[in-house]
């Protein structure tokens, strides 16, 4: 069979697309809702090591309600940082972006904990590295989240 | 979600030139997560804040991607730097594509 033009052009026209359409592990956004703890932490590291440390996470050892739980994130000099339930029906909770004006890279809120689970989050610092710090906490009455 | 959704914003409203203040952000949202049932075992559908952005003169201080696991009546405490007299912005974003908003004009001593 000769080798038509058109042809060349399907096949080169597939690999291209082939080329584009990134592995899984790319496409993996952080908050996706169906994400596992894995690829939650993938995604945000994107492969880079993650060390203890030069952040805090700070959370009640006991939470008597599970339907609003206080959390205070601070990691300075962060860019970015991640919290993460492993043990809600959605693991990734919250993705903070500190912009340019943030008078300190801290953020308190409320959380919903499904369950006695090991709350962690992680923060992308300025040289490219990630801090992590996990905090147990023991859920009385568990919030659905 | 449009009905009765009400945000509140406590900040300072006179500052000295590069402090750093204290803005603590509450909205009034059920943050439903779509993963409850109603009284007939149907799931009640996702309905939550997924995004709230507070900038200060068009630059950022915080931006949040939020899923189901933040609380009801969604709450943010956090710190931002006054480089000059301006006006603080906050938006929320709901999932059905409402977007509210409140800003906080501050001045400088």
């Amino acid at each position: 069979m000769p080798l038509r033009r058109r042809d060349v052009m399907r096949v080169s026209v597939g690999a291209l697309v082939a080329l584009t359409v990134p592995a899984r592990a790319q496409q993996l956004l952080v908050m996706q809702q169906d994400a596992t703890l894995d690829e939650v932490i993938v995604a945000f590291t994107d492969g880079a090591p993650i060390a203890e440390g030069s952040m805090s996470l700070s959370l009640p050892d006991v939470a008597e309600d599970g339907y609003r739980v206080p959390v205070a994130i601070e990691a300075p000099q962060a860019e970015e940082a991640v919290l993460i339930a492993p043990g809600n029906p959605v693991v990734p909770v919250l993705k903070i972006r500190f912009g340019p004006l943030a008078g300190s890279q801290k953020l308190s809120t409320r959380m919903r904990l499904a369950q006695t689970q090991d709350v962690l989050a992680l923060a992308r610092m300025p040289g490219g590295t990630v801090a992590q710090d996990t905090q147990p906490v023991s859920v009385i009455v568990g919030g659905c989240a | 979600m449009a009905a009765g959704v009400k945000t509140r914003v406590k900040l300072p409203k006179q500052v000295r030139e590069g402090d750093v203040i204290t803005i603590k952000t509450l909205i009034t949202h059920r943050m439903e997560s779509g993963h409850r049932l109603d009284a007939q075992g149907a799931p009640i559908p996702r309905s939550i804040i997924h995004r709230f952005h507070c900038t200060f003169e068009g630059e950022t201080v915080v931006d949040l991607e939020i899923g189901p696991g933040i609380s009801t009546n969604p709450f943010f405490e956090f710190q931002a730097r006054v480089p000059g007299p301006g006006v603080f912005t906050f938006a929320w974003h709901d999932d059905d594509g409402a977007i509210y908003t409140d800003s906080r004009a501050i001045s400088v001593i």
